[in-house]
């Protein structure tokens, strides 16, 4: 298990370094000057020069991009052109927010949608599922804006329940959760309906009712973990999305968080500030999406055994090689 | 054996089973009737699609209910009604007074739960017992099926097919049902493990004197562990009897094909000898003889009217005009 592991954290290297060629190129393709948008249109050309040589813009792209890689890795993600702070700490001053926001989301949707779903599939053509169907398409085919606009009339306007905008304690992150949750509904009904459709078909459903088994046991003890491998992927994918698209949200609601600051940082031209944003949310999404990975092993026995049983890689022969020469030594 | 006078550990009157399809009702059962005699065993035989399945299904109440719709007939279970038992009392019978061997085990267990927590769930489902007592219990029959309690942790997928056969044998016997229903227990293994899950399961039905209703399209399955045999052909019974009526002298056309139908080793032929034509459509049922179609010896009344099951000898019947007039 522990091979297995180590071996999809390695996977992280190639995959963050792709995902830093993209972000550089951002900057490098992108046409207007850095330089331009940090300095007074009436700065003289020394000034420019200076600046120039001092963001290491005078070097081929190729130095840039080391010497860009050799600071993302040991933490350093620039300085921010607007505020003169290193990006790192005003990511992650904003991270939290943005994490609790998503995960909150995350959360909504799969303890509603997940059993919403099972329902559908459960009444499949009955009214209840036709309600649970149109309900979550609703939810879907609204935009996230205009769900939290909505949302905040409701309960913040008319009701006076919850805060509208700003961060003012825990109350203020619900009505953005709702709504990202909300509009997330319909992926985890759908993907969950389906697959539980599927598995309620299977034989080893009909063997638990043989047995003289209740429906809901055999629909929350025999099925539901059978049909839960699709449904955490979706919880995989959706993670991504909703950090990267929480930006929409967390303007309607004014929530400070990374989706604001990459907005923000687009708009003012703010490239250390984008690319650390960037790179912030794809090290996330690479890492759930591990965790998402490596809980397959623990709800599909035939993946852990098969993880379990892997054939050695190099790297392993080469340590168990070492480890054993260690071991004889000592 | 059938002359102790309970009442039948299950009776089936007159049964009639459709399925309602967008493509038309398909007749899979029509109008059969048998009975099961306290440690009796009925071998139930005909082709795939003859409705031994739905039979077996709705002894136990499990069809499913669209698209499957009891026309008619009733199945008394130990003397209660199955058709008017709500669904608790049904759960109640379900996995401890009849239970069911399915026909493939691959697909048959639960792939991520433990194979012995599989067996422990129907014993805690059906004996008032503790979790671990449950486990225990799980654990013996393991043992009973020659699988060593060791492997209660294990799941499915580390099992080959005869063992995977074995623990849903084990799961079905694990609450002593007075009836087995085992629906074409052996057909998805191969020949070798087939002959020990058989001599397995001969031996658990004389030792615990249940009944059983072995559904098979093999007759050398019936020859082995049967005392009656009932044929079946387009959802309905042609030939009901002792071992002795069926295999010593068969009077159905269908009977005497499917027997012929089976290679002889002493004999040297180089063909088979199939029954011509193709199962019926069952879609599409004739008022007639079903079987009249294939007949070799058909005359002009099969395909006018429909015969009756009728009792040529004592305990044994045939549903044929011809059966027995031209008995060679």
């Amino acid at each position: 298990m522990l091979k297995f592991i180590a071996k999809r954290v390695l996977f992280l290297i190639p995959i963050m370094l792709g995902v830093m060629v993209i972000v550089f190129a951002i900057r490098a393709i992108t046409p207007g000057n850095p330089v331009d948008s940090l300095l007074s249109e009436d700065a003289t050309e020394e000034q420019r020069a200076e600046l120039t040589a001092e963001l290491g813009l005078d070097q081929p792209l190729p130095v840039q991009f080391v010497r860009y890689v050799g600071d993302a890795i040991t933490g350093d993600l620039g300085t921010s052109y607007t505020t003169k702070q290193p990006v790192l700490q005003e990511l992650l001053t904003r991270l939290p927010i943005s994490l609790i926001v998503c995960f909150g989301a995350v959360a909504i949707g799969v303890l509603l949608g997940v059993p919403l779903g099972t329902l559908s599939a459960v009444k499949q053509y009955s009214w209840t599922d036709s309600v649970v169907r149109i309900l979550s398409m609703v939810f879907a085919a609204t935009p996230q804006f205009c769900l939290g606009l909505v949302l905040i009339m409701v309960f913040s306007v008319q009701l006076h329940w919850l805060p509208s905008v700003g961060l003012s304690g825990p109350a203020s992150f619900i009505l953005p959760m709702a709504t990202i949750g909300l509009s997330s509904l319909a992926q985890y009904t759908r993907i969950t309906r389906s697959s539980m459709l599927e598995v309620i078909r299977q034989d080893y459903i009909r063997t638990a009712r043989a047995k003289g088994q209740t429906e809901f046991a055999i629909t929350t003890r025999h099925a539901l973990r059978n049909a839960f491998i699709p449904i955490m992927s979706q919880i995989g994918n959706q993670v991504g999305h909703q950090l990267g698209g929480a930006l929409i949200v967390e303007n309607v609601f004014g929530m400070p968080g990374v989706g604001k600051y990459i907005g923000d940082a687009i708009t003012a031209r703010n490239f250390p500030a984008i690319q650390g944003g960037v790179l912030m949310l794809a090290l996330i999404f690479t890492i759930v999406n591990l965790l998402v990975d490596l809980s397959f092993a623990f709800i599909n026995p035939r993946l852990k055994s098969s993880i379990m049983n892997s054939k050695a890689g190099p790297i392993e022969k080469w340590w168990k090689a070492r480890r054993k020469k260690t071991a004889d030594v000592a | 054996m059938a002359e102790h006078k309970d009442t039948p550990i299950v009776e089936v009157e007159n049964l009639t089973v459709h399925y309602e399809t967008d493509d038309g009702i398909v007749e899979a059962v029509n109008n059969v009737s048998f009975h099961i005699d306290k440690g009796e065993v009925l071998g139930l035989v005909g082709e795939t699609g003859a409705g031994k399945t739905t039979i077996a299904l709705s002894l136990m109440k499990l069809l499913p209910v669209p698209p499957s719709h009891v026309v008619s007939g009733t199945v008394r279970l130990d003397g209660q009604d199955v058709g008017v038992l709500n669904e608790h009392h049904m759960r109640r019978l379900r996995g401890s007074t009849v239970s069911m061997i399915f026909q493939d085990p691959m697909t048959a267990l639960n792939p991520v739960k433990y194979v012995g927590d599989q067996i422990a769930e129907v014993i805690l489902l059906h004996d008032k017992c503790s979790k671990k007592d449950a486990m225990l219990k799980a654990c013996e029959m393991m043992k009973t099926v020659g699988i060593t309690p060791e492997r209660y942790k294990e799941y499915p997928h580390q099992f080959s097919g005869g063992m995977k056969q074995r623990i849903v044998i084990a799961i079905a016997l694990a609450c002593q049902p007075e009836l087995l229903i085992a629906d074409e227990p052996t057909t998805a293994l191969d020949v070798t493990i087939q002959a020990q899950v058989l001599e397995m399961m001969k031996d658990l039905q004389r030792e615990r004197g249940m009944a059983m209703l072995m559904i098979t399209h093999d007759l050398g399955i019936v020859a082995e562990m049967c005392d009656k045999c009932a044929i079946i052909y387009a959802g309905e019974i042609v030939e009901y009897g002792t071992l002795e009526h069926i295999f010593d002298h068969p009077l159905h056309p269908y009977t005497v094909g499917l027997m012929e139908s089976i290679p002889s080793l002493d004999k040297d032929v180089e063909r088979l000898k199939p029954i011509p034509g193709l199962m019926i459509d069952p879609t599409n049922l004739p008022q007639h003889c079903s079987f009249c179609e294939r007949c070799a010896r058909k005359c002009a009344r099969c395909e006018q009217d429909d015969p009756a099951l009728v009792e040529v000898e004592p305990g044994h019947w045939v549903k044929c005009f011809c059966a027995g007039k031209e008995d060679a």
